[in-house]
């Protein structure tokens, strides 16, 4: 407790203060931008970040990350179009009720929602994270591996559209993640004798590629795309106590929701958005309303897609575990400053963790206030044409990959990765599990290898240790699962009525 | 475009990835067995890419199967800026070499590339020629003023 008062004193200072301004500001812009993500922000900053005290460096990335989950709510509700795919529900009722001569309303409700989601995923974060960590901790070799096996099947089986393609993309990030000299051997393997490879791919240049370079050449593709946007009021953007007292039962559930979906490894806010929203629809007096400018629909989508921050920050802080892209980009930004996650990062780095918990607290009021206050110049924000964004974004992606290490090599590597993303994502190869595939990779044949050692070589521990087992259950039933549902939806199909 | 190769930028990943996989399944079996440790650096990136050469076979097949389908792609509602986006590349790889290269400023040289760029996505237009102008410049020193006198990183510089 009392290290949480520090953390929290801590951020009160002038400069994490002004950090955190500045990183829940800009996500909140980011996020209304259509074309730009809080990912590719946070991919941006991190290599500013290197020139800053850890601690600072965190609590600007986790605002950033509170801010642009947030901010793409006003484009989902006044452009049509989600800032980042965690709005998509919010564009189905968000924006009918904009039409309908309610801008404020809807993106009012979208923003207390979204701060309720905030507080009740935080409490989640203050009281799990510990715990789980101390399990976390009693981890071996086998269990880590099984658990990064967990995140990797679950990541594929997930992904929208194709599983198959899902899988492909993890496997590539896994197996993209392997060139350069072997730390259990010392020996280079996959490089072909370029000698500039015997470091493997850089976090940060893969990172800046596939986020950021990757959606400089979407835009530009499509930048004669054409938006039906609202005129935005702020008629009705606070919520009154009768508001709140409609809702609640609605927040509360579709929190708890967004808070278990961001648990799970590389889930994601769209998905707690989409389960929430559903949620509210089955249980609602009024489903037909849903799609039609429904303030359930808005609120159900929006507390969800909040809550996922806090819950996704569990795993990442108690496991070293990413549970969403944001989280495996902050994982890299922890690397970059040589702090290990994973279940000893409370006991080596608790201030880091503290910060991390008080950021996600602070920030998310932060957040409400800024978009209560300034939603109408956001909003306008958005207009900011991407004739001028997308040269900006590729020079500051150039730049920001160059400056970590003064190599011009990892410049390369970032514009090739740029095009690998952006034929990825042409391909609906999901960038998510690629990047979380590359990042937890090393850490899992890292484990493997060890525990092959412990063993002298069997493979029998992966059955032998109960939790080793469940965890490889777990994951073997999530890769089964989607194929037997798929597989039984084509055979109902198939029999005549 | 032929039926078949509709879906092609995952038929080009796919066929890609078969290849690439190939290539590094041969440059693996060339690493030598581990000595002290069971399983060496070789099987796992073996295994990876035995698993992704069948993956993408399996969808290589899945996605010229669901191609031949009678059903026309939607057509977009505008066309895609493909040479912008070509332009805007070598543009890039130009300036990435020119860095590299440290003969012109970085301030001097990513003002141009800003504004050349801005000058080919609006077609020249003129009224954001101004403001493209304004922007280039001060974001190209301004960049190298806080990369190199704050976070001081070697740019290249007069």
């Amino acid at each position: 407790m009392s290290e949480l008062l520090s953390a929290f004193a801590y951020v009160a200072h002038p400069l994490p203060f002004l950090l955190m301004l500045i990183g829940t500001f800009t996500g909140i812009v980011v996020g209304a931008m259509p074309g730009l993500t809080g990912a590719m922000l946070i991919t941006l900053s991190l290599p500013l970040t290197y020139f800053m005290d850890p601690k600072n460096a965190v609590i600007m990335l986790v605002s950033m990350y509170v801010g642009s989950i947030s901010g793409s709510l006003i484009t989902a509700t006044l452009l049509r179009i989600p800032g980042t795919p965690a709005s998509i529900m919010t564009t189905f009722d968000g924006y009918p009720m904009a039409q309908q001569g309610r801008p404020g309303r809807a993106l009012g409700l979208g923003i207390g929602a979204s701060f309720f989601g905030g507080l009740v995923s935080w409490v989640a974060l203050v009281t799990l994270s510990k715990p789980l960590s101390v399990i976390g901790a009693r981890f071996g070799p086998w269990e880590i591996f099984a658990l990064v096996m967990v995140a990797l099947v679950l990541i594929a089986s997930i992904s929208k559209g194709s599983m198959v393609k899902g899988l492909i993309a993890g496997l590539l990030g896994v197996l993209l993640s392997m060139p350069g000299v072997d730390p259990a051997v010392g020996a280079p393997r996959l490089t072909f004798g370029f000698d500039r490879l015997n470091n493997g791919f850089q976090l940060l240049p893969v990172l800046i590629g596939v986020f950021a370079m990757s959606q400089v050449i979407r835009d530009v593709l499509d930048l004669d795309e054409k938006s039906e946007a609202i005129t935005p009021s702020r008629a009705g953007i606070w919520l009154t106590l009768a508001d709140w007292r409609k809702h609640c039962w609605n927040m509360l559930r579709s929190s708890i929701i967004g808070t278990w979906i961001g648990i799970l490894p590389g889930v994601g806010a769209s998905v707690g958005s989409i389960v929430a929203y559903t949620s509210a629809k089955n249980l609602s007096k009024t489903p037909e309303a849903f799609g039609t400018g429904s303030e359930e629909g808005i609120v159900a989508s929006e507390a969800a897609n909040n809550a996922t921050i806090g819950g996704a920050l569990i795993p990442l802080i108690a496991l070293g575990i990413p549970g969403s892209v944001v989280d495996a980009i902050l994982i890299a930004a922890l690397l970059l400053h040589s702090i290990q996650p994973g279940p000893l990062l409370f006991i080596n780095n608790s201030d880091i963790v503290y910060a991390i918990i008080a950021t996600a607290l602070v920030a998310n009021v932060f957040m409400f206030l800024m978009m209560g206050f300034s939603a109408g110049l956001m909003s306008r924000l958005m207009y900011m044409s991407r004739l001028f964004l997308a040269p900006i974004v590729l020079v500051l992606s150039v730049l920001g990959t160059f400056a970590v290490n003064n190599v011009i090599f990892d410049v390369w590597v970032m514009l090739a990765f740029g095009l690998v993303g952006y034929l990825m994502d042409r391909a609906g190869m999901p960038l998510g599990a690629f990047v979380i595939g590359f990042v937890l990779a090393p850490l899992g044949e890292e484990k493997l290898r060890t525990g092959l050692m412990i063993s002298g070589g069997s493979f029998a521990p992966l059955y032998e240790r109960p939790m080793t087992l469940i965890l490889l259950v777990v994951a073997s039933l999530t890769l089964i699962w989607p194929l037997l549902s798929a597989w039984r939806n084509r055979s109902r199909q198939r029999t005549p009525r | 475009m032929p039926r078949l190769l509709r879906d092609w930028p995952t038929i080009l990943m796919c066929v890609l990835i078969f290849v690439a996989t190939g290539i590094l399944i041969h440059e693996a079996s060339s690493i030598p067995a581990g000595v002290f440790e069971p399983l060496g650096s070789a099987p796992i990136p073996i295994a990876v890419c035995a698993a992704l050469a069948a993956l993408s076979l399996w969808q290589l097949i899945l996605s010229l199967i669901a191609n031949r389908d009678d059903k026309a792609p939607k057509a977009p509602a505008h066309a895609p800026r493909r040479l912008d986006v070509f332009i805007l590349l070598s543009l890039t790889v130009l300036y990435v070499y020119l860095i590299g290269q440290r003969v012109v400023p970085y301030a001097v040289l990513t003002t141009a590339m800003l504004f050349l760029c801005i000058a080919t996505l609006s077609r020249f237009e003129r009224s954001k020629l101004m403001p493209g102008i304004v922007l280039s410049v001060a974001l190209g020193f301004g960049l190298q003023w806080v990369f190199t006198s704050l976070l001081y990183v070697d740019l290249p510089t007069w």
